[in-house]
């Protein structure tokens, strides 16, 4: 597993995603988190490994389309709409 | 601002005065520090840090011999931190058998040591001249035919992957004569 | 999700903080780690079944506290701290780990330990690290305890035990879930507790040089990640997907409801035969009548009443155990998430109410796996709405009496869909209460994002459920031999008292020498009578007379004990055929006189009533346990008696204009 340098949030703008737009079986590596993010949400996708330079893959939906379960390093994490949307990545091959 | 992440970390070693700092291979090129950049180096100048040796993964750093690490550990992880971002601003010279005497001493202090000790025998290591190490097996290993056999698979083993470009000199029954060439860096 | 905690019973609180007397003295040890490091299982591996549970002074987060044997004869203390990712906490229940935690300031809430034991999941190093070197900077002597270390393996991971503990200066133990030998290596490591190394130089805390040392230390373990959890992914490909998964997640609730009813009725049949075989026992060999008829009536019949019902209750505790250990139930919960956040919860809460059709208690319990308070208190308020098992006695004897066995609603047993409709409307009830709940607490502290990490599948181990079920199964068996029998007991004495003599009944018309006439006129004029004429008022516009106010009053300890009440005035007036008894009886006087007691208005407003009420002492006392104070035990029985008595009502007044 890579470790990008660690950087100040993600810049949407530069076209960076969000978690939340990422398709099944797509890999990203984390930017950084939205500046809407709550102190909260933000303290705890740290604490489970949501980190700017973490590679992640959305493994699949929930049948009624939300939660969503992505691999974080080397465990799965569910997470809804509302936090991954504040979660920039940039798509990887 | 992006700053580098500096993999690093503190080890204990049998001399209470030192601190092994474990970096990554080739962080600083091996030898003994004669400068250091940023807060690292006031340390040096002020005394504080009396000694610094790079072997090949880690950087011993010496405390002055009246002051202790749990009061000046937290400080001097920062200010090596802070110094082993700019590795090009530090000065070392070369000092292989320093360096393989100090590296040598630390496996035979250490799981060589005693895997030797556990079964009876004894070990140490001496520096010869300029560049060499003798390690001399005692003990119970005096007339042991595996003698031979144990030195160079553990201890040989260990050193090379800690200090790159080991060269085995000699080879007579329970002595082991080593030198460092040089290491490309 | 995690497995429960033994001795989830008999609980001693502590109320004013600080240990009790006896452990005063004692050595302590915490144990601390990240939710999903195997703390509560290698917790309970520890202190065994001896475990007390308790709750933080002041808030709503359970306290577990164990003792255990190190070296020869020491007795130490070892305390399960709330699972938390780091010590900035924020929740209450992390709030605790950093209380405790905090040598400096000696919070009188909690005692700081001697020493702790910090668990790492092997699997998940990287990420749990950065708690370790934020608990190393409290000085205190530590012990890295390595879980999880089998799965590593399996996965191709791989670890430098030796080379791990040189680079983070504290010893460190591999422990694998069920196997002994890492036990055994922990308790003498814990045995020299005080000689435990410690790092010569503390590691950084600050977030990116943590990262850092993380990575480092790593490296000198010759720490190699865990491949993707293939296993993990090829049953998660079926239990997960859209069409598949759904159809496997209806198929489970429906094995759940086949147990309810179907399934646990050999069983159940023999259970019953026991108790008559038991009451004839007693009928024939004891002579003295009055003890003879307590121990059928009220002991037997009474207990026997609510001992049927076991083998349900337990095998529904098998199954969620089974699901629990298998590691199905994080998936449900998974599924239902979008469902519960509806009503502001979030997919464990399912898991919660799932196991309160079986007993409330544990699915109370079970809230202990919501991380967020308010969740969990939303979700212990609606938690006794689910229609439980002691419920089912009282809504079987009422439907059966409302309805033939042979009554059809189309193609489906008439009794069959009312049962259907109560369940339903519990589990609506029951969200909707939760969401009503959870508006109101809005105010008490940030919400909580929802995440949940999937554990990984597993075959639960024997050991494991049989405990979880005994800890369940333990808790209603508690309840009958305590609370039911003594409420049984109390009412049977009531009912039979004060004992007329002969004079008193043939002044009053009674022939003496028949025992029918006799009981009858006993009870309709006992201490039971008057206190059920006494709350006639409350209870009148609903239609019930003294008889069923007598039974109301008395489930108020128990559910079950309604059934048991009326039994014994249906005996008192026909001993051979009690539920015949009941469907001829006739209100006495009022307006009404004369005609059944149990018609049709009147059982929908009982069968509704006791869908509402909050009819267990048992669950009071866990509400009280787990959420830390009486006051919202007190607000779930005050809601939950207006509901019922308020929609009691309204039933009657539909079905009232139906029929």
């Amino acid at each position: 597993m890579r470790l990008r340098p660690i950087g100040a949030g993600g810049a949407p703008s530069l076209g960076g995603r969000t978690l939340a737009e990422l398709e099944p079986g797509q890999h990203a590596v984390v930017l950084g988190y939205s500046d809407q993010v709550e102190p909260v949400t933000a303290r705890r996708l740290f604490d489970l490994g949501i980190v700017p330079g973490i590679e992640v893959t959305m493994v699949r939906r929930a049948p009624l389309r939300d939660p969503v379960i992505f691999q974080v390093g080397d465990c799965e994490i569910a997470l809804r709409a509302a936090q991954s949307r504040h979660i920039t990545v940039e798509a990887v091959r | 601002m992006t700053a580098p992440v500096i993999v690093l970390h503190a080890e204990r070693v049998a001399d209470p005065h030192a601190v092994r700092w474990v970096v990554p291979a080739g962080s600083l090129p091996v030898g003994r520090v004669r400068r250091a950049p940023g807060r690292l180096g006031e340390l040096f100048a002020d005394g504080t840090l009396a000694a610094g040796l790079v072997e090949g993964t880690a950087v011993w750093l010496w405390l002055r011999e009246d002051l202790a690490w749990t009061g000046h550990g937290t400080a001097v992880q920062a200010a090596l931190r802070e110094a082993l971002a700019e590795p090009d601003e530090w000065s070392i010279e070369a000092a292989p058998g320093e360096v393989l005497h100090l590296v040598t001493s630390d496996l035979l202090d250490g799981t060589v040591g005693d895997f030797i000790r556990s079964h009876g025998g004894s070990v140490s290591a001496r520096r010869v001249g300029d560049d060499e190490v003798v390690v001399q097996l005692g003990g119970a290993c005096e007339h042991c035919p595996a003698a031979g056999h144990t030195l160079r698979l553990r201890l040989m083993d260990e050193l090379r992957r800690r200090c790159p470009g080991l060269t085995e000199v000699d080879r007579d029954g329970t002595q082991l004569t080593l030198s460092l060439g040089p290491v490309a860096t | 999700m995690g497995h429960p905690h033994h001795g989830g019973g008999a609980a001693t609180d502590h109320g004013g903080g600080g240990a009790a007397a006896a452990d005063l003295g004692l050595t302590r040890f915490a144990v601390i780690g990240s939710p999903n490091s195997g703390k509560t299982t290698l917790f309970n591996a520890l202190t065994g079944l001896h475990a007390k549970t308790g709750n933080y002074p002041g808030v709503t987060v359970a306290r577990f506290e164990g003792r255990m044997r190190i070296g020869d004869r020491e007795t130490v203390v070892v305390e399960d701290l709330p699972g938390t990712y780091s010590l900035d906490p924020i929740s209450p229940d992390e709030q605790i780990v950093v209380d405790v935690l905090d040598t400096d300031h000696h919070n009188v809430r909690v005692d700081v330990p001697d020493a702790l034991l910090v668990l790492l999941n092997a699997t998940t190093l990287r990420r749990s690290l950065g708690l370790l070197a934020q608990v190393q900077q409290t000085g205190l002597p530590i012990c890295v305890v390595l879980t999880f270390t089998d799965d590593l393996a399996r996965r191709n991971g791989q670890l430098d035990v030796a080379a791990f503990s040189r680079a983070l200066g504290v010893p460190v133990v591999p422990v694998v879930a069920g196997h002994r030998d890492g036990l055994e290596v922990l308790r003498e490591e814990m045995a020299g507790y005080r000689s435990w190394s410690a790092p010569v130089v503390p590691p950084p805390t600050d977030p990116a040089e943590v990262t850092g040392w993380a990575e480092s230390v790593l490296t000198s373990g010759g720490y190699r990640l865990p491949e993707l959890d293939r296993r993990n992914s090829r049953i998660d490909s079926v239990v997960l997907n859209p069409v598949l998964g759904t159809a496997i997640f209806l198929l489970t609730m429906f094995l759940f409801f086949q147990t309810i009813f179907t399934v646990a009725a050999p069983l159940q049949g023999y259970v019953e035969a026991g108790f008559a075989w038991l009451g004839d026992l007693v009928a024939a060999h004891i002579h003295i009548p009055w003890l003879s008829a307590f121990l059928s009536q009220a002991v037997v019949g009474g207990i026997g009443g609510v001992l049927v019902f076991l083998p349900q209750i337990v095998l529904l505790f098998v199954l969620i155990a089974i699901l629990e250990g298998t590691g199905y139930l994080a998936r449900a919960a998974f599924l239902m998430d979008r469902v519960m956040a509806r009503a502001g919860l979030e997919g464990r809460a399912f898991v919660a109410l799932l196991s309160s059709l079986a007993c409330a208690i544990p699915g109370i319990m079970a809230t202990r796996s919501l991380p967020s308070a308010r969740d969990r208190l939303a979700t212990m308020m609606a938690a006794p709405l689910m229609t439980c098992a002691a419920r089912l006695p009282v809504y079987i004897l009422l439907v059966s009496i409302l309805l033939p066995a042979q009554a059809r609603m189309g193609p489906f047993s008439a009794r069959g869909v009312v049962m259907f409709a109560l369940y339903l409307l519990g589990a609506v009830s029951a969200m909707l209460v939760a969401a009503v709940f959870k508006k109101f607490t809005s105010r008490s502290g940030p919400q909580l994002p929802f995440y949940m990490e999937m554990p990984p599948y597993q075959v639960p181990r024997l050991k494991t459920i049989a405990a979880e079920v005994w800890t369940a199964a333990s808790a209603f068996l508690r309840k009958v031999t305590s609370i039911i029998l003594a409420a049984t007991v109390v009412l049977w004495v009531l009912l039979n008292l004060p004992l007329r003599s002969d004079a008193e009944l043939s002044a009053a018309g009674v022939d003496t020498g028949d025992e029918t006439a006799v009981a009858a006129y006993v009870i309709d004029h006992s201490y039971a009578a008057s206190v059920g004429k006494a709350v006639e008022p409350v209870f009148a516009p609903l239609g019930f007379d003294w008889r069923i106010n007598i039974g109301i009053l008395s489930s108020l300890a128990a559910r079950e004990v309604f059934v048991a009440t009326l039994g014994q005035v249906a005996a008192a007036e026909n001993p051979e055929e009690p539920a015949q008894a009941l469907t001829e009886m006739r209100v006495q006087d009022g307006p009404n006189a004369g005609r059944p007691l149990f018609d049709a208005p009147t059982i929908a407003a009982l069968l509704v009533f006791f869908m509402y009420a909050l009819q267990c002492m048992s669950t009071v006392g866990v509400m009280r346990r787990e959420s830390g104070s009486w006051k919202w035990p007190a607000i779930a029985f005050s809601y939950m008696f207006v509901l019922a008595w308020v929609l009691a009502l309204a039933a009657r007044t539909v079905v009232g204009a139906l029929v």
